[in-house]
């Protein structure tokens, strides 16, 4: 992607995401049992939401990898994941904000979503923190795919866990098959949810583009200096001293 | 309960945590591209163009 539409998509997100959230704030009507508290719910909810696609843009890269074997699909998974374990800390910040006022509670340990969603947490900061065991590029692509692909298990049953099991969270607002067409929500309320979920969605892509973007030069970094240090050590093998350029 | 500070509190850390990675990505990018030019001209062996 060229510098002038990444930069496009930059000021699309920052524009898309300051009027979504100014209507979220002040032009939508407060929920009638909820009050002012529900306003959470315009950020929680693409939270989640972008959480999701960003792990899943995690085990497709490791998918691509384990099949082309081309590390830029690596870069795109460690995009994913960098990006996931920020929107899936959201999601549980603002739930914390919106529990509070609403059930008493800041957190829930029996609670099936609450407690998958923080597994997830767990789950993808352990994938970056493996990232960082290796230098050799390959290894830590093939390590780093094989725990994205496995941890992307959670994705559905963070999801479904609302309707597999019983707990303090509310059931699906529009992200459930019967509820697409018949949300459990009024119409305002909705398009609200849909105006923030889109005007997220455009900031993460440019989010994701600038992380891939610095994945390359790192990698970029790192070959050369690997080579930088190669080339010293068989200066030094030959007995030579490798050269110091001074100003 | 008054939930104009938790209100405050969600918005102000997700609106304010993604301008705060933007920045930071900024940053590093910025850096990395730097690290980049720099290491980049010792370490590739001189072209030997005939």
């Amino acid at each position: 992607m060229t510098e002038v539409l990444t930069r496009v998509l930059g000021w699309a997100g920052l524009l898309a995401v300051a009027a979504a959230t100014a209507y979220a704030l002040f032009g939508v009507p407060a929920d009638l049992n909820q009050g002012d508290a529900q306003r959470i719910m315009y950020v929680h909810v693409p939270a989640a939401w972008l959480a999701y696609l960003s792990f899943g843009v995690t085990a497709l890269g490791g998918i691509g990898w384990l099949w082309k074997r081309d590390l830029r699909f690596d870069w795109l998974a460690l995009a994913g994941a960098e990006i996931g374990v920020m929107f899936t800390f959201f999601t549980l910040w603002a739930g914390a904000m919106w529990g509070r006022p609403v059930w008493g509670v800041f957190y829930q340990w029996e609670d099936p979503r609450i407690l998958s969603t923080t597994i997830l947490l767990a789950l993808y900061i352990g994938y970056l923190l493996l990232r960082r065991l290796t230098d050799d590029p390959v290894r830590r692509a093939n390590r780093a795919a094989v725990v994205g692909i496995v941890a992307a298990l959670d994705i559905p049953i963070t999801h479904f866990s609302v309707e597999w099991w019983r707990g303090l969270h509310q059931g699906p607002t529009i992200g459930s098959p019967e509820r697409v067409l018949d949300p459990a929500a009024p119409g305002q309320f909705v398009l609200t949810l849909l105006a923030m979920l889109a005007a997220f969605t455009i900031a993460w892509a440019y989010l994701v583009v600038r992380r891939y973007q610095l994945a390359a030069v790192q990698a970029r970094v790192d070959e050369a200096a690997r080579r930088g240090s190669l080339a010293a050590a068989r200066a030094a093998a030959e007995g030579g001293v490798p050269r110091v350029v001074t100003e | 309960m008054n939930p104009l500070p938790f209100i405050v509190a969600a918005y102000a850390v997700i609106v304010g945590g993604l301008g705060a990675y933007v920045v930071l990505l900024w940053r590093r990018l910025a850096r990395a591209r730097a690290e980049l030019d720099q290491a980049a001209p010792s370490a590739d062996p001189p072209r030997d163009d005939g």
